[in-house]
């Protein structure tokens, strides 16, 4: 497992590795520490030993002494070291992204398809997941300006990108379902709805807890039409583009509205959770400030250039071999709280599709890794969604949003 | 005087088994030290020399060990 983890606390940078190098190393100290205590102590009897004996026992004393030493000073370093690197990475990030402002975007476009031709070349295929073509797409992504692009697409003849009502309806008719508690990412990752042309890509769930308060979980799917001119699905691209431009996507809309009649009430704490633009979804809910939003969890989304309200848990989980968080940008590395959690995707959890390192199976592994970390930062975030939940169960209800038609909006008096 | 000396070679016996009892305390030690090929590039190589300054201390101090057991 070599997951990573950054952000959201004093360590910048931990791998489980190294966390697992400190802990072995810690327990080297303390092993050795009382191997010289009792060396110490046999020493106290040295009218017992012969000159020679009590010279190397002396000298055993030191070894062992220096060996607790070291051991716990490298221990110490590596954590030292770790929170440098984080710095470091933070820095060049920020430079990056300062280029990036002031010379616009062809550079990062020449990178790009400098990147495009080297994979090409290597790989005798596009291979998108190439850790440089999703640098230079991250750049890219980092040099437009998204909102610009939007206005100007929509001044284009044909609707692309034009965005339209939505409305959300139950698809599980009668009464609502039980469930139990998530347990942990894992289960956050399994339960959102696969991208599913004619399915529900939203799953509602309730939880009441001993005092009668209620808090819901709101897990989102991913794009599911790719088209640019909208059509009945809001899950489409229209809301992928108008979303990560910061705008009022369709479907952002449509789960808010699936909120409210589910039955949630303004002011009911709500942790979102979604898969590439279910996690465009998850992140405006969060920003919006339509609830109070505890944390918010997404897997491969590109949402890192956006910066969920202080007191968010913001948990990030992106394959480095994924090219749609890249779309996202950079984070905001030098004022960032999130908890990003990388990782290529596990060779054997890659889907078989046009982005073998984007589907839902292999973050739902990456997921499952997550909950067996130690980190203590995800050992608090797993902490943090076990409170909320108050250990189950839950009412669980299953949405779909549709895309109004201007005639459909005028009758059922939705809104954009 | 018997009396004495046999008292003064039961107490050495005693010495002896405790530091032999430190020695295979240390030895499981070893397992515990961290893989020394966890990381590339650089900071895996300065990495692996401080492991390997470490197994060293730990090499002289059961080394001086069984030494001390031989002479008691």
């Amino acid at each position: 497992m070599t997951l990573e983890v950054s952000g959201g606390g004093s360590v910048a940078v931990e791998t489980e590795d190294l966390l697992g190098a400190r802990r072995e190393l810690r327990e080297v100290a303390q092993r050795v520490d009382g191997i010289h205590g009792q060396v110490r102590a046999a020493l106290a009897c040295t009218e017992l030993a012969t000159g020679a004996a009590a010279q190397v026992l002396a000298r055993a004393e030191n070894e062992l002494a220096d060996a607790v030493r070291e051991a716990e000073l490298l221990a110490c370093e590596l954590e030292a070291a770790a929170e440098a690197y984080g710095w470091a990475e933070r820095v060049v990030l920020a430079q990056q992204q300062l280029l990036a402002r002031l010379v616009g975007p062809v550079p990062e476009l020449g990178a790009l398809l400098v990147a495009l031709g080297v994979s090409a070349a290597q790989h005798s295929a596009l291979t998108v997941g190439d850790p440089q073509i999703v640098a230079a797409l991250r750049h890219l992504a980092d040099a437009v300006n998204l909102p610009g692009l939007v206005v100007l697409v929509r001044a284009l003849p044909g609707d692309a990108l034009e965005e339209t009502a939505v409305t959300a309806s139950p698809v599980t008719a009668s009464a609502p379902r039980i469930d139990r508690a998530p347990g942990g990412f894992g289960d956050l990752a399994k339960r959102i709805p696969p991208a599913q042309a004619g399915q529900p890509q939203l799953r509602v769930e309730k939880y009441t807890l001993p005092d009668g308060e209620h808090h819901w979980i709101v897990y989102s799917a991913g794009t599911i039409d790719w088209s640019l001119e909208p059509g009945t699905e809001p899950w489409d691209d229209t809301s992928n583009v108008v979303g990560v431009a910061g705008g009022s996507a369709g479907s952002t809309r449509a789960a808010i509205e699936a909120l409210k009649r589910a039955g949630w009430k303004s002011g009911e704490p709500v942790v979102p959770v979604g898969h590439s633009q279910g996690g465009i979804v998850a992140t405006a809910i969060a920003t919006s400030g339509v609830a109070p939003v505890p944390a918010v969890v997404t897997f491969g989304s590109p949402t890192a250039g956006v910066r969920v309200p202080r007191g968010t848990v913001d948990v990030a989980v992106e394959h480095t071999d994924d090219p749609v968080p890249a779309l996202g940008g950079s984070p905001r590395p030098l004022v960032d709280a999130r908890l990003l959690v990388r990782e290529a995707t596990p060779a054997d959890a890659r889907g078989s599709g046009v982005l073998p390192a984007h589907e839902l199976t292999g973050y739902a592994r990456t997921a499952a890794e997550m909950d067996v970390s130690s980190d203590p930062r995800l050992v608090a975030a797993r902490g943090k969604l076990a409170a909320f939940t108050g250990g189950g169960p839950a009412e669980v209800t299953l949405w779909r949003g549709e895309r109004l038609s201007e005639g459909q909006a005028a009758g059922s008096g939705a809104g954009r | 005087m018997t009396v004495l000396s046999a008292e003064h070679e039961r107490q050495r016996a005693a010495l002896r088994a405790r530091v032999r009892a430190a020695e295979a305390e240390l030895l499981p030690v070893y397992r515990l030290l961290p893989d020394r090929g966890l990381w590339a590039g650089p900071a895996g190589w300065a990495f692996r020399l401080r492991i390997d300054g470490l197994r060293e201390r730990i090499d002289a101090a059961w080394a001086a060990l069984a030494a001390a057991e031989a002479e008691l």
